[in-house]
């Protein structure tokens, strides 16, 4: 994301900087027409700075018209000079005006010559001769040692051109042309990258949420949508964002259905099942004794399914339970205990043993009915799975991970253990791991799932493991309360 | 066809509230031969007026019922009778088990059910009740217990903590008993089950844990500084002699 905000900005602002460099190219190309004498060749930076106390200070045109005015002004003020001290006042005065000016003005008369008598550049000749041809003051614009001419007249009606050169760049003062230039460039790079920064984020923003709910979305919220902060805008993302909710909605739709369906046909199946089991009890009761058997048989798979939509319907339910749990303080260490007390009763008809073999007592906030089937269920089947005559080892420890406190029940088998790549997918419904011996073992297939699922619905996780000398571990990690009490939910104890 | 069972001072009729009208036919069918009288009602409201005009020696109730659901009748009946009731719970919501307990439920069972079980868990709690009934009309002024502050009536079913008298259903009456029968040593959960529950221990079956739960609440968790009613962890229940149960703990 960082990288993402940072491209567009870098884009954005060489680009706020490309376009102005461009502009101003063109301007100058607009102002400088037939000018092949004075081709851009080896210009382009000095006039970028020449043009920028112009439009960039706010005041356009202002240098080419001060000049005129200037040598208007000296022009008109030489003549007042020449008219009412004569030629001596008139020299003073260009004097005085020298020492201010680095080009020396010239009056000229009809005759192109200077009133002073000093000889006169071509250049200012030719100004001269357009001024008085009507053809204006001439000269190239932006050309800074071009000569400009002013008409004026003396108080007695005589007509002089006033002729001067247009000042060079630095007399512009001291900081004449360095501060209107660079500040105005440094403005720009500066307000260039505002610009660019508040582009970057605007369009990053939207696309951080949408990440973050879809994130969320796919961590199992499905009620998760990004919201008016991005829906609400009007452009590709804003559609992007509106799709994405939709998207959700359907989602989230088309789940709750699957979800409403599984368990409404497991609640459906339990009915007839009700039924079946009681007329079930009934013809036993009322066949023969060769019947007997296929009806044990029956009535065993008639187990089954009850075993099995019980299952389902802990599962749709625990998949569609959210935090709406009522959750108390427990003591995860008293759930084993009993748990692995009853299994133990459990494993005695396989000549196994459950031993618990570390106890650490672990405070934790959950459900207790799903904290004992999460690990009710992990321990049974660990006992289904473990050779004839083994032990299933649980441990229930409080360790830290990753800075949290968590009670970490970890519980191993001695079994045939799970091939390296099933050990994710075991905590999937109904995953066999493909092996014959698999099907006799009984079990729903569900068992895992549901201590998964109620692993997760505490915010903790489940993971399995091989051992090195074979069978199954498996971990489950439930955060535990930081600072241990005693006030331990009563009902636990 | 195990007819050796006492009958209770009552006719064996059996209230059962099911909406579903065939099972109750099923059950009717069943049970009948196994000399109960089975009267069906399938919805709450009706299920409830009948389950207390006293006709019946037991009630058993579906959790899901149309229009007043299964819990809401239960809580009605507890609140002006204590007629046993087995709780028929909806399989997969290990909850509702232990939400009938907890409002007063004799015992659960959850459905689909093996109807054998079905027969036995009636069976079982008759033959409580008939105990207790026994009990009661034999019963001397002598036929009380007194441990600490709580003192049991078994004649009057009466339980009193502190002069103050306190509601129980049967089961936790006789879970009561139990434990004060033998306060100050541990009652092993293989004797609770066939004394109280009148079934052998099954493999993680928490309705004594329920019951000593709703006796602890009832009761009060603490006497004199110790703990009323301790568990001894995968053994069973101990209820604490004042002042002397705490040393082993």
């Amino acid at each position: 994301m960082k990288s993402l905000v940072l491209k567009i900005f870098v884009l954005c602002w060489i680009t706020h900087l490309v376009v102005f460099t461009v502009f101003m190219l063109l301007v100058r190309n607009i102002d400088l027409p037939g000018s092949p004498d004075h081709g851009p060749g080896g210009r382009e930076s000095q006039d970028i700075v020449i043009q920028s106390p112009g439009p960039l200070s706010g005041k356009p045109d202002r240098g080419p018209r001060d000049h005129e005015n200037h040598v208007g002004i000296a022009g008109q003020a030489a003549i007042s000079a020449l008219s009412s001290g004569g030629p001596q006042a008139l020299r003073e005065y260009l004097d005085s005006l020298s020492t201010a000016m680095d080009s020396p003005i010239y009056i000229l008369n009809d005759r192109d010559q200077d009133v002073l008598g000093r000889t006169v550049p071509d250049e200012a000749v030719t100004t001269a001769r357009r001024m008085r041809d009507g053809r204006g003051p001439g000269g190239k614009p932006f050309d800074m040692n071009r000569w400009e001419g002013r008409l004026v007249q003396s108080p007695e009606g005589e007509r002089y051109v006033a002729v001067g050169q247009r000042r060079s760049i630095p007399h512009h003062g001291p900081h004449g042309w360095i501060g209107p230039s660079i500040m105005p460039l440094l403005t720009i790079i500066v307000t260039a990258g505002f610009v660019a920064l508040a582009l970057a984020y605007s369009l990053t923003a939207p696309i951080k949420k949408l990440r973050a709910t879809a994130q969320q979305f796919a961590a199992g919220e499905l009620e998760a949508r990004v919201g008016p902060l991005v829906a609400t805008r009007r452009d590709a993302i804003g559609e992007l964002g509106r799709d994405f909710d939709a998207m959700a909605s359907r989602i989230e739709s088309l789940i709750t259905a699957q979800r409403r369906l599984l368990q409404d046909v497991s609640h459906e199946l339990r009915s007839p099942l009700a039924r079946l089991n009681l007329a079930l009890g009934i013809a036993a009761r009322k066949a023969g004794a060769e019947a007997q058997d296929a009806l044990d048989r029956i009535e065993h798979e008639a187990e089954q399914l009850n075993e099995l939509i019980g299952q389902l319907l802990t599962l749709s339910r625990l998949e569609s339970t959210h935090e709406n749990l009522e959750r108390s303080k427990l003591d995860l260490l008293v759930i084993v205990n009993e748990v692995a007390a009853d299994a133990d009763f459990e494993a005695e008809a396989r000549g196994c043993k459950v031993r618990v073999t570390k106890r650490d007592s672990c405070i934790v906030r959950g459900v207790e009915t799903l904290l004992r089937s999460a690990i009710e269920n992990v321990l049974r089947n660990a006992i289904s799975y473990t050779a004839r005559g083994t032990d299933v080892e649980v441990e229930i420890s409080r360790q830290i991970e990753s800075g949290q406190p968590h009670a970490v029940v970890t519980i191993r088998d001695h079994g045939p253990g799970v091939p390296q790549e099933h050990l994710e997918s075991i905590f999937r419904p109904f995953h066999r791991v493909e092996d014959a011996r698999d099907r006799n073992r009984g079990g729903t297939g569900l068992g895992l799932a549901i201590a998964a699922r109620a692993a997760h619905i505490h915010g903790g996780s489940i993971s399995a493991d091989t051992a090195p000398e074979g069978g199954l571990i498996v971990k489950l990690r439930i955060p535990a309360v930081t600072c241990e009490t005693d006030s331990v939910s009563e009902g636990t104890a | 066809m195990d007819m050796t069972e006492k009958p209770t001072a009552q006719p064996d009729r059996l209230l059962v509230i099911d909406d579903d009208v065939k099972l109750c036919d099923l059950v009717r069918e069943y049970l009948e031969p196994e000399g109960f009288d089975i009267e069906a009602v399938h919805d709450g409201t009706r299920g409830l007026e009948r389950a207390l005009s006293a006709a019946h020696a037991l009630v058993v109730l579906d959790v899901m019922l149309p229009g007043c659901n299964g819990f809401e009748v239960l809580r009605r009946i507890r609140a002006e009778s204590n007629i046993p009731v087995l709780m028929l719970t909806a399989r997969g919501e290990d909850v509702d088990r232990v939400v009938g307990l907890e409002i007063g439920a004799d015992d659960y069972l959850p459905k689909p059910f093996n109807p054998r079980e079905l027969a036995a868990r009636i069976r079982a709690i008759l033959r409580r009740a008939a105990r207790s009934s026994d009990a009661q009309s034999a019963s001397a002024d002598t036929d009380r217990i007194s441990v600490g502050d709580v003192e049991m009536d078994l004649g009057a079913r009466v339980v009193r903590r502190a002069g103050e008298s306190i509601e129980l259903t049967g089961v936790e009456f006789t879970f009561l008993e139990a434990l004060l029968r033998s306060a100050g040593s541990v009652v092993s959960r293989t004797e609770l089950s066939k004394t109280v529950l009148d079934r052998a221990l099954t493999p993680y079956d928490r309705s004594l844990d329920t019951h000593a739960s709703n006796l602890r609440k009832k009761l009060g968790h603490r006497v004199g500084g110790a703990e009323r009613i301790k568990t001894i962890r995968g053994v069973g229940y101990l209820y604490a002699i004042a002042g002397v149960a705490d040393g082993e703990s």
